[in-house]
């Protein structure tokens, strides 16, 4: 009888203890989380340094009229003061700008000279020593609503990073509007066929219309690989 | 590793926006550029593994310094060097000079001995001033060599140290690119050519300028085969008269002699200076030589104004064997010019007008100086062009005044006659018009009125000189020029011009239009109106050439 009201005393006990337990811990108040750090500010694309990427839908400034252009897409482009630039790394190029037109047409032929020596600074092609006699084109094309002269000069080269300098030719347009002219040229290796394509449809891409933000679809962290990689 | 491929825009260590990509060559790329203060440079961007090479950046230093305590009219200083820190590439600026490289006078043809030994007079004393520092230039060619104006031609050699930047990171364009102008011990890395080296690359450039070839057969092809160049180096020579005769030019069998020694395979069989091939060159074109070719002496008609691009020179470089101004440099003062630090002004031709035979006169940066003894001459003219200017200039008054005074004259009795009925007014008139109109009989057909206001000139009253009509000829488009009788004419807003009554043969013009030749009966006192349609010109196309963008080849 002792032993059963002993363990009778124990087990009260050991429950009283358990019941009783620990004073329960005050759960730590939950921190609400810090907003996430605000995005950071689009590239301009004002600098090919931006390392922009175009997409399908990527509507560039052509600076000095109200047109835009759709660069390769995957090409790296600037909309720079002077011109409109798109490079793609296996040496391709595209650069647009808007010229005064000046008269009579024999100054005019020297003025689309003189540009595309400039633009060809710009972005480092040396067209071929006799050939920036563009009077005549090679073809007429409607672009914009209205006749542009496009002339194909073979023969000119462009430096690229890795290997020797790129062979091909220029596409050089001019786009008569009321009182400028849309002109610039594109570059493509000669056997580079998808460069070839890309610069010829980037300039029947000009339209009329407002640069669309970068940020949208451009940001360097959305670059298009697959795309840039195939050019 | 290559040099850092920039495009253009780009801006270099924050100070040099790139223009545009001059050479590239993996281990070295070579930039037009422009600095803050909007001067044209040239920077060099080498290799960037060459960076992490203190020894070879400590003797780019060295070099630099050297060149720095050099007289600028014999090497072209670096304005700056330093790395960039985008692409952790070192690099090198010198100005840009308005002076042609060789290459580029010998790309219009071939130069003249006489010539081509002033040239290697220069050379030769910018090699042996640098050589005084232990210096030596072993890149030596035509594209770093520039040339100044006739009649003295003095040199600016470049690129001094470009050979330390080739051994550390040797490149097959490089290679390719320099090889033609190689020495044999320089296919050993290990061996040193020191000054016989220069000598050897002397002799090959005054072959290009003699003949606007290069020596070697093997490098007359492109690319060039350098395994035939290689054997061509090590093998016998071809005595350089022969060899120019294989490109139909003529050069003395007395300079053979000279060029065998001068590109001979040993260096010991080698002149240790250029002294020998210049004086060789200087005796076949009867040009003297002059001290300054053997030594280090400096010319002594130093003319700062030979200098183009006006760049600042390093301040005041130390001698890299000791403190203070190089002896170069000091001699460079003692003739009564800043040492160093000072920006010379742009370069002027000093040729004063004579230019020697066999080299084509280029742009310098500045307007020749006028000839003196030509200024009586043009003084001459100047003032019979002005007297007769002047005394043509008086008959054409004298004349108007007397066909107006006339008209005076003659206006007061036909007045009086009771014909015209208002003498006095147009006698007034008139005068005011031929004072305000300086006496000139032009009157445009406002004015006419006054002449012709009911007097006759010949006092008739009846037969008054014809009032101007307005004549407005419109265009289909617009016209873009409109020529009467011979004399272009220019309408007003309204295309109209005035045209005095008769029969006129006006010719229209537009470009891309044909032109057309209309001619018009004005009658006195009625307006003349007429629209003409311009047919547009079709022009033929060119026809349609197989290309890459258009019209694809198949």
């Amino acid at each position: 009888m002792r032993r059963i009201s002993a363990i009778l005393t124990l087990g009260l006990v050991a429950n009283a203890f358990l019941a009783c337990g620990p004073p329960p811990r005050k759960p730590k108040p939950v921190e609400a989380p810090e907003p996430p750090p605000p995005p950071p500010p689009p590239p301009k694309c004002e600098s090919l340094e931006e390392n922009c990427k175009a997409t399908s839908s990527t509507k560039a400034r052509i600076p000095g009229v109200p047109y835009v252009a759709t660069p390769p897409p995957g090409w790296t482009y600037a909309q720079t003061d002077a011109a409109l630039i798109a490079t793609s790394a296996s040496g391709g190029v595209v650069v647009l700008t808007a010229i005064t037109p000046v008269e009579p047409a024999f100054k005019l032929t020297k003025q689309r000279a003189d540009k595309i020596k400039e633009l060809a600074e710009l972005v480092s092609v040396k067209p071929r020593r006799r050939q920036v006699l563009l009077s005549v084109p090679t073809i007429r094309k409607e672009i914009v609503g209205v006749e542009a002269s496009l002339w194909q000069r073979p023969g000119a080269t462009r430096p690229v990073e890795d290997g020797d300098d790129v062979r091909g030719a220029i596409l050089v347009v001019s786009i008569p509007l009321e009182e400028k002219n849309i002109f610039g040229f594109g570059f493509a290796g000669k056997d580079d066929g998808d460069s070839t394509k890309a610069v010829f449809a980037a300039i029947l891409s000009i339209r009329e219309g407002k640069a669309e933000s970068a940020q949208s679809e451009d940001t360097p962290e959305e670059a298009d690989d697959s795309e840039a990689s195939s050019q | 590793m290559t040099a850092p491929h920039l495009s253009a825009g780009h801006t270099i260590a924050g100070k040099y926006t790139i223009s545009s990509l001059l050479a590239f060559t993996r281990e070295m790329a070579s930039y037009a550029a422009r600095d803050h203060q909007g001067n044209d440079v040239v920077v060099k961007l080498y290799d960037s593994a060459i960076a992490q090479r203190a020894d070879v950046m400590a003797k780019l230093d060295r070099v630099r310094q050297v060149i720095a305590a050099l007289p600028e009219d014999m090497v072209v200083h670096v304005v700056d060097a330093g790395y960039d820190a985008s692409t952790a590439a070192p690099f090198s600026v010198t100005p840009q000079l308005s002076q042609p490289s060789l290459a580029k006078l010998v790309s219009t043809g071939a130069l003249s001995v006489d010539v081509v030994a002033k040239i290697m007079t220069g050379v030769g004393r910018s090699l042996a001033a640098a050589q005084q520092y232990q210096l030596f230039h072993h890149g030596l060619k035509p594209t770093n060599i520039f040339v100044g104006p006739a009649p003295s031609y003095s040199v600016r050699l470049m690129d001094f140290g470009v050979s330390i930047v080739r051994g550390t990171s040797p490149t097959h364009e490089a290679y390719a690119a320099c090889a033609p102008w190689w020495a044999p011990e320089q296919l050993q890395a290990s061996e040193q050519g020191g000054a016989a080296t220069d000598v050897f690359a002397s002799a090959l450039v005054a072959f290009f300028a003699l003949t606007g070839q290069s020596y070697w057969r093997s490098c007359h092809q492109s690319p060039i085969d350098l395994n035939a160049w290689q054997q061509e180096l090590l093998g016998p020579r071809t005595p350089v008269s022969l060899r120019a005769e294989e490109f139909g030019m003529n050069l003395h069998a007395a300079l053979d002699t000279v060029f065998l020694r001068s590109l001979a395979v040993s260096i010991g069989d080698r002149a240790g200076q250029a002294d020998e091939l210049v004086q060789a060159l200087a005796a076949l074109g009867g040009t003297p030589v002059g001290d300054s070719a053997r030594t280090l002496a400096l010319p002594e008609e130093f003319d700062p104004a030979m200098l183009a691009g006006g760049s600042a020179a390093p301040a005041q470089a130390a001698h890299p064997q000791g403190g203070g101004q190089a002896p170069a440099a000091h001699a460079f003062a003692q003739h009564g010019y800043p040492a160093t630090g000072t920006p010379h002004p742009p370069g002027a031709d000093v040729s004063g007008g004579h230019a020697t035979p066999g080299l084509p006169n280029f742009p310098t940066a500045q307007a020749k100086k006028p000839n003196k003894a030509l200024l009586p001459v043009i003084f001459v003219i100047v003032a019979t062009l002005l007297l007769g200017g002047g005394v043509a200039g008086f008959f054409v008054m004298q004349s108007g005044s007397v066909t107006e005074d006339d008209a005076h004259a003659k206006a007061a009795p036909a007045a009086s006659g009771g014909v015209g009925g208002a003498a006095p007014a147009a006698s007034t008139d008139a005068t005011k018009s031929s004072e305000a109109g300086g006496g000139v009989a032009a009157v445009p057909s406002g004015s006419a009125e006054a002449a012709t206001g009911g007097a006759a000139p010949d006092g008739t009253g009846g037969a008054a000189p014809a009032e101007d009509v307005k004549v407005s000829i419109t265009c289909i488009p617009r016209c873009g020029a409109i020529t009467v009788d011979g004399k272009k004419v220019r309408p007003d807003k309204d295309d109209s011009f005035m045209l005095s009554p008769g029969e006129h043969t006006v010719v229209l013009v537009r470009g891309g239009f044909r032109s057309k030749k209309i001619k018009v009966n004005i009658e006195a006192g009625t307006p003349f109106e007429k629209k003409v349609a311009l047919v547009r010109v079709r022009r033929r196309q060119p026809p349609p050439s197989c290309g890459q963008f258009l019209n694809q080849c198949p």
